[in-house]
């Protein structure tokens, strides 16, 4: 036999995998599914995702894979690594997240729960992950790169969060997807703002999900911020968001997030 | 002659805290609305024509005539934008759903920020995605 399926799932999204025999050394990622309830994704193990891909009504490629909307199905080439895949099935589930909406994809092994990928930085810390949002030169790379160096990297372009729960009246929950396929309890979320004195403020959740809207993709479509907005709706009942100003320099930083209890 | 503002349909929008966020997919413009514009906003979901919006915002005892005034123009800035469509046909009753008026103390209905959605990873980023020709 020259190609094989497997189901399984990675952080509780159920998935089906199918490749060619030759590429099964690959899917070291993939592990064994324990529920029964039916895959949210299909993924089409290729090395040529591009010649692979049908062209279906919208298909959507990144670097590594083409991702069928229509089809719900994923082509994606041998993944150089376990968190590499990890990241690009969760850009691929929050782009599906985005275009049907996220009750869609949040699977009962993920606990309701759907990826919202953030243009955000992360570091993980003893007490849970922070979030450093804010449009490009704001300070997201400088802040978790530099002055928060020790702390380790959870993302520093794109974060992707997950939350929920969706199609549950349940308390707001969210985390960051880290490193080993696992997830850091979102601990603080941050809007960045430079200035001299270092100080942590309070945002209306309307203001900063004014900010954190961009979608992925399909900013066309107005389902897709509607979708979007629903998601950040979650995130922030789970974690307020809240301004740091700051300057570039680590102590006063430091001593400002153990102030609050964040450090 | 009585007109009737409704919601447009490609406005994607939701509440935070008593304040709507809007996006308006066609321009990419993200539009943050105060209390009261929020509640305008809100009671144009089924279509709402001025002076029921007026009574509404007016009991919370500011001078009606002011209220008035705000209103026609912030409802006039939401049609320029393309965010309201006036008709000339008879306001809907109101549904379940509709919000209706908490007594929020009443502020200038205004937009208090707008901006253009971007683009979210840098275009040189592993993470950058595009949609490919069918």
């Amino acid at each position: 036999m020259n190609e094989f399926q497997r189901k399984g799932e990675v952080l509780g999204f159920p998935l089906r995998v199918s490749a060619p025999a030759r590429l099964k050394r690959c899917l070291r990622w993939f592990r064994p599914r324990t529920s029964r309830e039916p895959h949210v994704l299909d993924v089409t193990l290729t090395e040529d995702p591009r010649a692979a891909s049908p062209r279906g009504e919208r298909a959507i490629q990144g670097v590594g894979f083409v991702l069928d909307l229509s089809a719900r199905r994923l082509y994606l080439a041998p993944p150089a690594s376990a968190l590499a895949c990890t990241k690009t099935l969760l850009l691929a589930l929050g782009i599906l997240a985005e275009h049907y909406g996220p009750e869609r994809v949040a699977a009962r092994g993920s606990n309701g729960l759907a990826p919202l990928p953030l243009h955000a930085s992360s570091v993980k810390t003893p007490r849970g992950a922070l979030v450093f949002c804010g449009h490009s030169t704001f300070g997201k790379t400088t802040i978790s790169t530099k002055l928060l160096a020790r702390l380790p990297l959870l993302g520093e372009d794109l974060v992707y969060a997950l939350v929920g729960p969706f199609g549950a009246r349940s308390k707001a929950k969210a985390f960051i997807a880290a490193p080993g396929r696992k997830l850091v309890p979102l601990r603080g979320l941050f809007w960045l703002r430079k200035s001299p004195e270092c100080a942590l403020r309070p945002l209306p959740s309307s203001a900063a999900a004014a900010g954190m809207i961009h979608p992925i993709f399909g900013m066309q479509r107005p389902e897709n911020a509607r979708h979007r907005l629903a998601m950040l709706r979650r995130l922030l009942e789970a974690a307020p968001c809240r301004e740091l100003y700051f300057r570039k320099e680590r102590a006063s930083l430091c001593r400002l997030l153990k102030q609050h209890g964040l450090l | 002659m009585a007109f009737c503002f409704t919601q447009v349909p490609g406005i994607a929008w939701d509440e935070f805290d008593g304040e709507a966020v809007l996006v308006d997919a066609v321009s990419g413009k993200v539009c943050h609305l105060n209390a009261s514009a929020s509640f305008i906003w809100k009671a144009c979901r089924h279509g709402a024509e001025t002076e029921s919006i007026v009574r509404d915002l007016a009991r919370t005892g500011h001078d009606r005539a002011q209220v008035r005034a705000d209103v026609r123009s912030f409802m006039s800035e939401l049609e320029a934008r393309g965010m309201l469509s006036k008709d000339v046909k008879p306001q809907a009753p109101r549904k379940a759903g509709d919000a209706p008026h908490r007594g929020h103390a009443y502020v200038t209905p205004r937009i208090t920020s707008e901006e253009v959605l971007g683009r979210p990873p840098r275009p040189a980023s592993p993470n950058s995605v595009t949609e490919l020709p069918p």
